[in-house]
């Protein structure tokens, strides 16, 4: 799980929206460039920005933990394209052949899919998710009922953890096979933790539902504790964050950045 | 004044199904601290669901009778009329919290009522004081105690200052210090502010302690009502309906059989039993 690594930074600071906005400009970026000189510029703002929000640590760790996807991305694009100069083969008598543009789209690719994700953990590690949500429905307009929709569901991650441990050592305890390795035992055992916990989650639905009826959910007059104002930091960064989209599709239209 | 007027109400959760209350008259007045029990399925919590409004507002049913709220009928008002006036806290800790951090959690209902900045503050820091929790402000909510989101539970209904606090079975999944320190607020809310509860749980020793009206279900009726002196002398009833008897009131009455008044602290046992030395 993603979480909230509370430090005191001017990445912290700044409106969720604006981070927000990053992100995705990192994804837009990301996805339009496939040459690997461009995609590691970009993956480099990235971690400038972890820096600067002082969890740089933490996401060296996540970075580590991406390669091993990363490498896998680099092995299927060298196992199914096939076009292009041959560089060598992966087995004796001319079979499967690696190319250079294999590697170079796999190499691309996995660093495509980094630069994303590390975007979206730097994003949620600095932001609080009160603040996202106050965001999201005060600034963005979003319907409220949808936000806490999302907000709940995470909420109640940790709640059905525990939940599945108990329902396990329940069954197992009446001598249901819980753990297997083989599959049609494991599929089994799901099914056995799966049904009692969704009668579970239906109960406790109904009484988050009468809870939040008790304390006036639905009045349609929402006001917010904590407003997050967008200062003038926010709307530069967001301003410099456009111009950064506008000329990076500028320099891909000129034909830049692709294989 | 009377809080709640109830006259006559029976309920059935469908036309094929068996009443679960039938035929309630009660009043409660203001600043009562009212302590229901008796055994399972006896229709507490649909009762307490029928103060709050839940019933017919969000789980419908045949309902007839009337409850009165301040002296206009629950039906008529909106949910979230009652819910200015009642505060509900129920017997499961984790469902009823909403939010991620206490704080949060305690602003949620101000939040959806539109309150202002300034006076949602004055009101957090209020609720947590009389609830004794002024130190969780900023936890988690799925790092506290059974006992402690209980608490925090009552204080976010404490948030929109009701006249009536409804528990149902807030301490069941509560361990005896947790349980102690719920009671322990719930008596200070009582007193001081002249708040009235009204708390469904079997946990009579504390109810004996802390309740100034006893009501006793059974099958959908209020067998037996009074004072917990009283109610808890009448233990060969309560033996038949499977409540338990405070131990004070226990030892108490295997002493000596008929008595109109029973002890149920530990200090009035001391003194009844010096009394029949």
């Amino acid at each position: 799980m993603i979480e909230y690594m509370p430090r005191e930074s001017p990445i912290h600071r700044l409106n969720p929206l604006a981070k927000m906005t990053w992100a995705f400009a990192v994804m837009i970026l990301a996805l339009i460039f496939n040459q690997i000189d461009y995609l590691l510029v970009i993956l480099g703002t990235v971690l400038i920005v972890a820096v600067l929000a002082g969890i740089y640590r933490e996401m060296l760790g996540v970075l580590k933990g991406l390669l091993m996807f990363a490498v896998f991305l680099v092995v299927l694009q060298v196992l199914f394209y096939r076009q292009g100069t041959v560089l060598f083969f992966l087995l004796p008598l001319d079979y499967l052949p690696v190319t250079r543009e294999a590697l170079l789209l796999g190499v691309a690719m996995s660093l495509r899919m980094m630069t994303v994700l590390l975007s979206f953990v730097v994003f949620l590690a600095t932001t609080q998710f009160k603040d996202m949500v106050v965001a999201l429905t005060d600034k963005l307009k979003l319907p409220y009922d949808y936000v806490f929709m999302f907000m709940t569901a995470l909420r109640f991650v940790p709640v059905f953890l525990n939940e599945i441990v108990k329902v396990r050592e329940a069954q197992a305890a009446r001598g249901c096979q819980v753990d297997g390795h083989h599959p049609i035992v494991k599929v089994k055992a799901y099914t056995q933790v799966a049904v009692p916990l969704v009668l579970i989650s239906l109960r406790k639905a109904e009484g988050l539902a009468i809870a939040m009826e008790t304390r006036g959910y639905g009045s349609n007059q929402r006001t917010y504790f904590k407003e997050q104002p967008i200062t003038r930091i926010d709307r530069v960064v967001m301003m410099a964050i456009g111009l950064f989209v506008v000329a990076g599709v500028i320099i891909r239209l000129q034909g830049f950045g692709m294989i | 004044m009377n809080v709640y007027e109830i006259e006559n109400l029976s309920f059935r959760y469908g036309p094929s199904k068996a009443g679960v209350l039938a035929g309630i008259d009660l009043s409660i007045e203001k600043g009562e601290f009212i302590g229901i029990t008796g055994p399972t399925g006896a229709g507490k919590s649909t009762f307490l669901k029928c103060l709050n409004g839940i019933i017919p507002h969000f789980q419908g049913g045949i309902l007839e009778g009337n409850v009165l709220l301040n002296h206009n009928s629950i039906m008529e008002k909106r949910m979230i009329d009652i819910a200015h006036c009642v505060g509900s806290v129920f017997d499961d800790p984790e469902s009823q919290i909403v939010s991620l951090d206490v704080e949060q959690e305690l602003v949620f209902a101000l939040e959806n009522i539109g309150l202002d900045q300034q006076t949602m503050e004055e009101r957090v820091t209020e609720a947590l004081q009389m609830t004794g929790i002024s130190h969780l402000r900023h936890s988690k909510t799925a790092a506290l105690s059974g006992g402690q989101k209980q608490r925090v539970a009552i204080a976010a209904s404490l948030a929109l200052k009701p006249q009536v606090l409804v528990l149902d079975e807030p301490t069941s999944e509560l361990d005896p210090s947790g349980t102690k320190a719920v009671f322990e607020v719930l008596n200070q809310l009582n007193r001081e502010l002249g708040m009235t509860i009204i708390v469904a749980t079997q946990k009579t020793d504390f109810l004996a302690r802390y309740a100034s009206r006893i009501l006793i279900f059974n099958q959908g009726k209020i067998v037996l009502e009074g004072k917990p002196q009283a109610v808890f002398a009448q233990q060969e009833m309560l033996k038949c309906l499977g409540v338990r008897v405070p131990q004070v009131a226990e030892l108490a009455y295997r002493l000596q059989k008929n008595v109109r008044e029973i002890p149920l602290t530990v200090a009035e046992g001391l003194n009844y039993i010096q009394r029949c030395l």
